[in-house]
């Protein structure tokens, strides 16, 4: 096996504690929603609800995932460290071994959310008039688009953290890196509204249609309406941003070689 | 083999290392003695690329230090840490799968020497059994430097005697360099070909272990004491 499987499989197996309780909170929450909402004879509506919150809240579980597994790498730095592979390569095996566990979880939340939308009367009727096909695809795709990029930030600033640590205890190194971020994320907010973030970003304008039959149904009496029938989006932001989270990736990796000390 | 140039290694206000110079080369048992934070253990991490120097230069086989130097350098490190999730065996393949110079057969032969029960779950082992672990994770490399940060800590006094004589055995001396750190001196003295002390962060002395018998009719102990009382 080479070096990088086996580290991923590592990486996994460290894994393993925080893959399953997601899973176990999961299910424990599909048994009460099914239980309570049984009662009023909406089971499969009130699991749908579950499942739809449990895959959406995915966008953050990269970030939760490697969160635990750096924490955890924390105390053994020496051993995570003392390792031939590049940096790129340990950071990667992490992110590996996230991708997996989520798609698993995915899978779980996913597949009881499809489940519970065939098997309701409600998702029946919303069958109707949406495109549940599409709009799967393209908010599943947009989730884990979310969960990679907050993953790759949280390397780099978890990397910035443990420089601080080098001369700081824990608290201030942590006080210090949020003030960065916080700062960072100000500036980042400053330059987004300016033109020539508009130039790199606004091109390439893609619109997706076909996520809604109708502008509006009825639903109980009440009419609603929906803006959803079309959505525009921008290649130039998905290039932009993997150009940003690929050098913070490539920024994570060198200092992880060159300054991170154990 | 392993060359340190002016190194300086300083935390905020506090220096570690002060203006080291060493120079060390194969086919030596090295041991690096001293009081507690002497700076004996930066020491072993500077060359293992670990941390990095403050000032100064530090290369391994000409080749500049840094953290991926782990691939000329084995490294045991003091802490007890481990991952508790593999068994004796399990951590021994994946220092196999990590490192293209581990000796798997070696590996088993020194865990055999040992005697360790390769199914023990690492989290069920005595702390003297995992400090026996490291020394055959160690050892088990094909490398040109090993670097040992007080192998011997945790161990049972009664065995430490027959480990040590037993690691010679295990250590190809035409080929490899090994430094150890160590508190345990007297234990140790039998195998090692120099000694260097550090005080305070600087080096006070770095002696033939042979030439002191010989010539000052002194052990390491006696040497090391002489040295730290004309620093002062």
């Amino acid at each position: 096996m080479s070096a990088f499987l086996s580290l991923t499989k590592k990486e996994l197996r460290l894994g393993v504690p925080v893959f399953l309780v997601p899973i176990i909170i999961f299910i424990v929450a599909v048994g009460v929603a099914a239980y309570f909402g049984g009662r009023s004879g909406v089971a499969w509506e009130a699991i749908a609800v579950v499942s739809v919150s449990a895959t959406a809240i995915q966008i953050f579980y990269l970030l939760y995932y490697l969160s635990f597994s750096l924490k955890s790498e924390r105390k053994k730095l020496h051993l995570w460290l003392h390792n031939p592979l590049p940096g790129y390569s340990l950071l990667l095996a992490k992110l590996c071994a996230g991708l997996v566990s989520m798609l698993v979880t995915f899978i779980v939340t996913g597949g009881t959310l499809l489940a519970a939308v065939q098997s309701s009367s409600f998702a029946s009727q919303l069958q109707a008039e949406l495109k549940l096909a599409n709009l799967s695809v393209f908010g599943g795709a947009h989730i884990w688009l979310f969960a990679i990029d907050f993953a790759i930030y949280f390397m780099f600033f978890y990397m910035i953290y443990l420089l601080f640590s080098r001369f700081f205890g824990g608290f201030l190194s942590f006080s210090f890196t949020f003030i960065l971020f916080g700062g960072l994320t100000y500036l980042w907010g400053l330059f987004t509204e300016t033109s020539l973030h508009q130039t790199l970003t606004g091109w390439g304008e893609i619109q997706f249609n076909g996520f809604v039959f109708k502008r509006s149904f009825d639903a109980s009496g009440m009419e609603v309406f929906t803006e959803l029938d079309m959505v525009h989006v921008f290649l130039g932001s998905y290039l932009f941003e993997a150009v940003i989270v690929v050098l913070l990736f490539i920024a994570a990796s060198w200092m992880l070689d060159r300054k991170v000390e154990v | 083999m392993i060359n340190l140039e002016q190194v300086t290694k300083r935390y905020m206000n506090k220096i570690a290392l002060q203006n080291i110079n060493l120079e060390l080369t194969k086919g030596k048992i090295i041991g690096l003695v001293g009081e507690n934070g002497s700076g004996k253990s930066t020491t072993l991490k500077l060359i293992a690329g670990l941390i990095h120097p403050s000032k100064g230069t530090i290369t391994v086989n000409g080749e500049a230090v840094d953290r991926r130097i782990a691939s000329q350098v084995s490294y045991l490190s003091e802490l007890d840490e481990y991952y508790g999730f593999y068994n004796v065996r399990q951590t021994i393949n994946y220092f196999a799968e990590q490192f293209s110079d581990f000796n798997l057969q070696k590996a088993d032969e020194i865990r055999a020497f040992m005697n360790l029960d390769p199914n023990a779950k690492l989290k069920q082992l005595s702390k003297g059994n995992r400090g026996r672990l490291k020394i055959v994770l160690t050892l088990a490399r094909e490398v040109p430097i090993i670097l040992m940060d007080e192998p011997l800590s945790g161990l049972d006094p009664m065995v430490r005697d027959s480990i040590v004589k037993g690691l010679i055995s295990f250590i190809d001396l035409e080929n490899q360099v090994v430094v150890i750190t160590t508190h345990e001196i007297k234990e140790i003295e039998t195998i090692l070909d120099e000694v260097i002390a550090i005080k305070d962060g600087s080096i006070i002395g770095h002696h033939h272990v042979e030439q002191l018998r010989i010539e000052q009719n002194m052990g390491i102990v006696e040497w090391m004491t002489s040295m730290y009382e004309n620093s002062r």
